[in-house]
């Protein structure tokens, strides 16, 4: 046996998911990377080589954290914990993919995995009249490092907040002092930079008194709901989407939304799969008025990844290679106009593939969508 | 007063142009405050090099010719430098700031306890105290250090590639003056087990360069080709180099090329500081950007918020149907 | 085979504030990180390390808050931290900068002194060429691919056009061309370690064999007369407005009279 899955094999819950598996294929005929030129991953033949103690010869970090696998599994084999797992023996082997080990290092030295100055996280900020930055409040909308420096992006995170402001909710934000949620982090194996980063958080969040995180990303949920608690973070940890519908359900927020168009709903990994988290976008859509809604064929658990989770959407792929271009064909062919989702890699996957492939559709954020068919201008 | 030098750096295709340029700031300076100047040329077997320096203006051409010169291993060069410097004493030497003038300067400057001014974009002379001073750009280029170098000491600077006009021939031929340095060949030093070098072209003097950046997406063929439809040359930023869609010969900003251009077409670049400080040279500056706020816009003439995937595809078919 | 690797402590280059007022370089306002190419070559460092065995040292001249910079090389795998730490080695160019550093090599003495390319900061790459003539060594610039083989280091360089492969005598000093390598993330847990229980070797002047004439402020043969901004030439920023094939007419006519003229 392989010293390293004893290692995995000591952990109940992945001993359980490598004896699980019978070999039925399931999980490599629904992995979206083997959709273009043959089987590239193949989770079936990595849990194999595991139950025989022999190297897997599989690089965990093309994986994009889906989960397609996992819906499909008969056995209820956790693949995309193995798969972390396996990440963390690649890490402290020193065979991190050189983008995610850049990743690191801008995370540490700026906050977040793109290289921008740490000083200009706030700048989404700007133009935005409320002053809610900073301030004591149990409530935090947690922006993210995408949204908060990613001018396109960073019209979701005004969305949002001004539907919050119109709903009167107190909140706050961190605009500045907001460093990365970890996910970036989390995805390249390594633990140790994480744990502190991840503490660094709860003692700002807690320094503001914060008991709720609403979160913009999906990503940046997954970790709230399911890293920090490890680390002693205990939030109540909801999606946008999730609080928006609450509010709408309580009165509280009135979506005077219409706009007349076709429209369809793509159902973020992170969000869907990781979250069942599927009815509250829906719910959100068909409050706008003169909106017609189709679903796409695979949608809610079956929905297709856009490529962008488990870090890749920090690494370059093939453009012919990109399941998103698949999506928004899919997109396309209900007849919409509007691919509405309600995550920014997504986003910034579908929208890249609407323009190389010049797909016909328009990709939109459903915070965008709600706050501009209420008349609310985002510049 | 002593002599101004210029060091010639030998390139693959002759003298290279920045050693010409730097020989024409120094006849003025010369000319200026009554010095004479002179040319150095070290290597092996490099009676063309010294040929084609002295048709350019300068009172006299160094020719240092020895074997354990035939690389550019700046030990060596140095060292017959230090040489020919003990024997003529001259008061101001000046090399390109290139890979090889950096590395010998740097040792010359530790064996003559000189003063080294770097990269200087600017060289006069103190009419108070005759001495050199240097314009050093630093931080990203968006601040200038004025340089000097300590009383007494051998003054040497080396000189950005493009900062001056190359100057035209003369219809003089300067003299030659041949030094044999004193150099053991046995002494080790560097042995170039493999070389590859392939003829450029040289951006920072074409009189139009499109500039792609990030925007593009790392996807170059549709500026290519309006590179071509312009008949513009074509070059990045630096994390275009860094992704390898274009070498590093043509990458602008504070640590690559900087463009002196007469156009400037600068698509999808955002526009920080160590970017500007290369096409601040630039007459012209079309910047094409979707960020309304990009600091870009800052530092153009003409702006335009657009989608470059729009805007080029637009441009090349003007351009084909003449438009430019 | 034992390695030092230079290393500076440079301020964030987009935060320093130049005060057009005082004419001044205040660095005070900026946070401070390791210089770029210094981490590849520490990483450099580490990989000879990894297959040829031996020790790494980094090594820097600086004040005191270069410290916690030094742990963090330590993290990444460095043995030893040495800082050259005296007021006498203040507002030094490079010609002091790389006589100060150039001893504490003699006293170490390696096989092989590793740099990075250029800070970001002054940009001049002139103290590893320079470092090399102090102590007689051979010096390679701006490489990459560096190995090592039987007393000799080869070298993969960079050059206008291409490259070369050069090969010199060991002890030799070399500067790794930035980006060349992709430098390791810190281990976190020695990195812990690094800040609790390892002690940074700091030398002052009466530590190494020095000329302090030729150190700090004194020994440099350079000065900064003054600073100035550069007014960048002034642009016209104006938007040009319209449809896609106006605006592409007008930046043909645009580029067509910048050439003309």
């Amino acid at each position: 046996m392989m010293p390293a899955y004893a290692e995995l094999l000591n952990d109940k819950s992945l001993s359980e998911s490598i004896t699980a598996c019978f070999q039925c294929g399931a999980c490599t005929a629904a992995c979206p990377l083997n959709m273009f030129n043959g089987v590239r991953l193949s989770p079936r033949q990595m849990l194999r080589r595991m139950q025989l103690g022999l190297p897997t010869n599989i690089d965990p970090y093309l994986c994009m954290m889906c989960r397609a696998c996992e819906a499909v599994c008969p056995r209820g084999v956790k693949v995309s914990e193995v798969i972390t797992a396996l990440r963390k023996i690649w890490f402290k082997q020193n065979r991190t993919p050189a983008p995610l080990t850049q990743a690191l290092w801008r995370v540490y030295e700026e906050g977040n995995p793109w290289g921008y100055s740490s000083r200009l996280r706030g700048r989404w900020l700007d133009g935005l009249d409320a002053n809610i930055a900073a301030r004591k409040s149990e409530t935090l909308l947690y922006v993210g490092c995408i949204s908060s420096y990613d001018i396109r992006l960073q019209r979701i995170a005004k969305a949002v907040a001004q539907l919050l402001l119109k709903a009167g909710v107190d909140f706050t934000v961190l605009g500045q002092e907001e460093r990365c949620c970890g996910d970036s982090i989390y995805n390249t194996g390594e633990t140790d930079f994480l744990e502190e980063l991840v503490q660094e958080n709860i003692g700002r969040f807690n320094a503001y008194g914060v008991r709720r995180i609403i979160a913009i990303s999906p990503h940046c949920l997954r970790m709230f709901r399911d890293i920090y608690p490890r680390y002693g973070g205990e939030y109540e940890a909801l999606h946008y989407t999730e609080f928006l519908t609450e509010l709408l359900d309580s009165g509280r927020l009135a979506v005077n939304a219409s706009l007349t168009a076709k429209a369809t709903y793509h159902d973020p990994c992170y969000l869907g799969r990781y979250m069942k988290i599927y009815e509250q976008p829906r719910k959100l859509i068909e409050n706008v008025k003169g909106l017609s809604f189709e679903e796409m064929t695979l949608s809610k658990e079956l929905a297709l990844c856009c490529g962008g989770g488990g870090g890749r959407i920090l690494m370059e792929s093939k453009p012919e290679e990109r399941p998103s271009n698949q999506r928004v064909r899919q997109a396309a062919e209900t007849g919409a106009e509007i691919l509405v989702t309600t995550c920014p890699y997504c986003i910034v996957n579908f929208e890249d593939s609407a323009k190389i492939q010049r797909t016909p559709v328009k990709v939109m954020d459903l915070a965008e969508l709600l706050y501009g068919a209420a008349g609310g201008q985002l510049g | 007063m002593g002599e101004i030098w210029t060091f010639v750096e030998i390139g693959p295709e002759g003298v290279e142009d920045v050693s010409l340029e730097i020989m024409g700031r120094a006849a003025a300076l010369a000319a200026e405050s009554g010095r004479k100047t002179a040319a150095v040329v070290t290597g092996w077997k490099v009676d063309e090099i010294v040929q084609e320096t002295a048709k350019y203006p300068v009172d006299k051409v160094f020719h240092v010719d020895h074997s354990t010169l035939v690389t550019y291993d700046p030990s060596k060069h140095a060292k017959a430098l230090h040489q020919l410097v003990e024997k003529e004493k001259p008061e101001m030497i000046f090399f390109g700031a290139t890979y090889t003038g950096a590395d010998i300067a740097s040792r010359l400057a530790v064996r003559t306890g000189a003063g080294l001014i770097a990269h200087v974009t600017y060289l006069g002379i103190d009419p108070v105290d005759g001495r050199l001073v240097g314009h050093v750009p630093g931080f990203g280029g968006s601040i200038v250090a004025v340089c000097k170098c300590r009383p007494n000491t051998l003054q040497i600077a080396t000189v950005r590639p493009g900062v001056f006009e190359k100057p035209k021939t003369t219809n003089k031929t300067a003299e030659v003056v041949k030094f044999t340095p004193s150099l053991d060949p046995a002494e080790p030093g560097w042995i170039i087990l493999d070389r590859k070098v392939a003829k450029t072209v040289d951006v920072t003097r074409a009189e139009k360069v499109v500039v792609a950046g990030m925007g593009t997406g790392g996807d170059l063929t549709l500026v290519k080709k309006l590179a071509d439809r312009l008949g513009a040359q074509l070059a990045v930023t630096r994390p275009l180099a860094d992704i390898g869609v274009a070498p590093r010969d043509v990458q602008v900003g504070s640590t690559g090329i900087s463009l002196r251009s007469k156009a400037a077409l600068v698509l999808g670049v955002s526009g920080a500081s160590h970017f500007v400080s290369g096409i601040q040279d630039v007459k012209t500056v079309i910047s094409v950007n979707t960020d309304r706020n990009a600091p870009i816009f800052q530092f153009s003439d003409y702006c335009v918020q657009a989608d470059l995937f729009k805007i080029v595809p637009k441009l090349i078919e003007h351009a084909e149907k003449g438009g430019g | 085979m034992n390695i030092v690797v230079c290393v500076k402590v440079v301020p964030k280059v987009d935060q320093v504030k130049f005060d057009p007022a005082t004419k001044t370089v205040d660095r005070t306002s900026a946070e401070n990180e390791l210089n770029e190419a210094d981490k590849n070559a520490l990483e450099t460092a580490l990989q000879l390390k990894e297959k040829h065995g031996g020790k790494v040292a980094v090594v820097s001249m600086g004040p005191p808050f270069f410290e916690p910079f030094l742990k963090i090389c330590v993290a990444m795998g460095a043995d030893d931290a040495v800082l050259l730490s005296d007021k006498a080695f203040a507002g030094a160019d490079t010609y002091a900068t790389s006589y100060v550093l150039a001893q504490a090599v003699k006293k170490l003495k390696p096989d092989l002194v590793l740099c990075g390319e250029s800070t970001s900061d002054s940009g001049t790459a002139q103290v590893p060429a320079q470092m090399a003539e102090w102590l007689g060594y051979p010096n390679i610039s701006y490489a990459s691919n560096v190995s090592v083989d039987n007393g000799f280091v080869v070298a993969r360089r960079t050059v206008k056009g291409g490259y070369e492969v050069v090969k010199a005598p060991l002890p030799a000093v070399v500067s790794v061309e930035l980006g060349s390598n992709t430098p390791r993330f810190p281990d976190f847990r020695r990195k812990r370690w690094a800040e609790r229980e390892f002690k940074t070797t700091v030398w002052t002047s009466a530590d190494l064999e020095l000329d302090l004439s030729l150190a700090g402020r004194a020994g440099s043969k350079t000065d900064v007369v003054e600073l100035q901004s550069i007014a960048p030439p002034q642009r016209l920023r104006k938007f040009l407005e319209g449809s896609e094939d106006e605006i592409a007419q007008t930046i043909l006519e645009i580029i067509k009279e910048a050439v003309t003229e």
